[in-house]
């Protein structure tokens, strides 16, 4: 009998949350949330359906670009560069939340990964210069970076955090929030205007 | 030699390079998660290609997207494309953007001031 109760109690918590859970996705005009293992598939996926729902909302085409251009590069930055603390499985490596809602007549894209916190200081250095760059500057450094930098041994240009900024035309949000005395979970949050 | 076709997938461009019938093509998107393993196979095929070029090559790039790693490939292609010229061909590049696709139209531009090669720009409805 005790199983039954404790069966009950747990049917019930999950039935609250996820009207609870329905009601924030209306409140906050979320498109997309989702939170695991970040790949290829998913990446496509997310693209094509944020896609498709602002098509259908007669968004601009220049907005649609926009929106999906920083879409993908805030889930590669999940896949290629969050690290994964031991706690988890091997099926959960390159996971992160990723988060795509409707502002203010433009829109929001967040994301969160875990990170190592010794990665911290660099990526604050990154971020703090890059938010600081004027769009002469931006266009700059992207020509710098692709003309004389090689891929990472991760595959990528070091160009994704660079790109969002110039596509959206605002600066970066973040934060750090520590986890453990490994581990902190990294916040990236950027607005992309009509 | 030996032509160089890759179907058009939801991540990766289409890519036609054939010396024989002088078709050089990139279209579609590119965003890869592993952009080398995909840009490798046609790097190495302009290298082969390098030693037996046609007098002109005229490469066609169509693409409705790419993401940051894949503008480091595409510049290295580029630069492929680059040292066809100071060996003494002709070398053309055909930059294709929609219409409405400015910042497309942008990128050619940027390749076009690092890349001395010619470019001509082409947008589309």
């Amino acid at each position: 009998m005790r199983f039954l109760k404790k069966d009950k109690v747990e049917k019930e918590d999950f039935m609250d949350l996820i009207f609870k859970y329905h009601l924030s996705m209306e409140k906050y005009h979320i498109h997309i949330i989702y939170e695991g293992q970040i790949d290829e598939t998913i990446t496509s996926a997310f693209i094509s359906l944020a896609e498709k729902n602002m098509n259908k909302q007669n968004e601009d085409s220049k907005l649609i670009r926009k929106v999906y251009h920083i879409m993908v590069e805030f889930l590669q930055n999940i896949h290629k560069h969050a690290d994964n603390p031991d706690r988890y499985d091997s099926l959960s490596n390159n996971r992160g939340i990723f988060l795509m809602a409707s502002k203010d007549g433009g829109y929001v894209v967040v994301s969160g990964n875990f990170v190592l916190r010794e990665k911290i200081p660099g990526l604050q250095d990154l971020l703090m210069k890059v938010n600081f760059m004027g769009a002469k500057e931006v266009k700059d450094y992207y020509q710098r970076k692709i003309l004389n930098e090689g891929l990472s041994d991760k595959g990528g240009a070091g160009l994704g955090l660079v790109d969002i900024i110039r596509r959206s035309e605002s600066k970066l949000e973040y934060r750090f929030e520590n986890i453990d005395e490994k581990y902190s979970f990294f916040i990236l949050k950027t607005y992309i205007a009509k | 030699m030996e032509a160089l076709y890759l179907e058009e997938t939801d991540e990766t461009p289409g890519i036609k390079l054939d010396s024989e019938k002088n078709i050089f093509e990139f279209i579609g998107k590119s965003l890869p998660e592993d952009v080398a393993t995909f840009y490798n196979p046609i790097l190495d095929w302009l290298d082969e290609y390098s030693k037996n070029l046609n007098d002109t090559t005229e490469v066609v790039f169509k693409l409705d997207y790419f993401n940051t790693a894949s503008s480091k490939m595409i510049l290295d292609v580029l630069l492929k494309l680059e040292e066809f010229q100071e060996s003494g061909k002709a070398v053309k590049v055909k930059w294709y953007y929609a219409e409405d696709d400015e910042d497309m139209e942008d990128a050619g531009n940027e390749y076009s001031e690092i890349v001395d090669v010619p470019f001509e720009f082409e947008s589309y409805n």
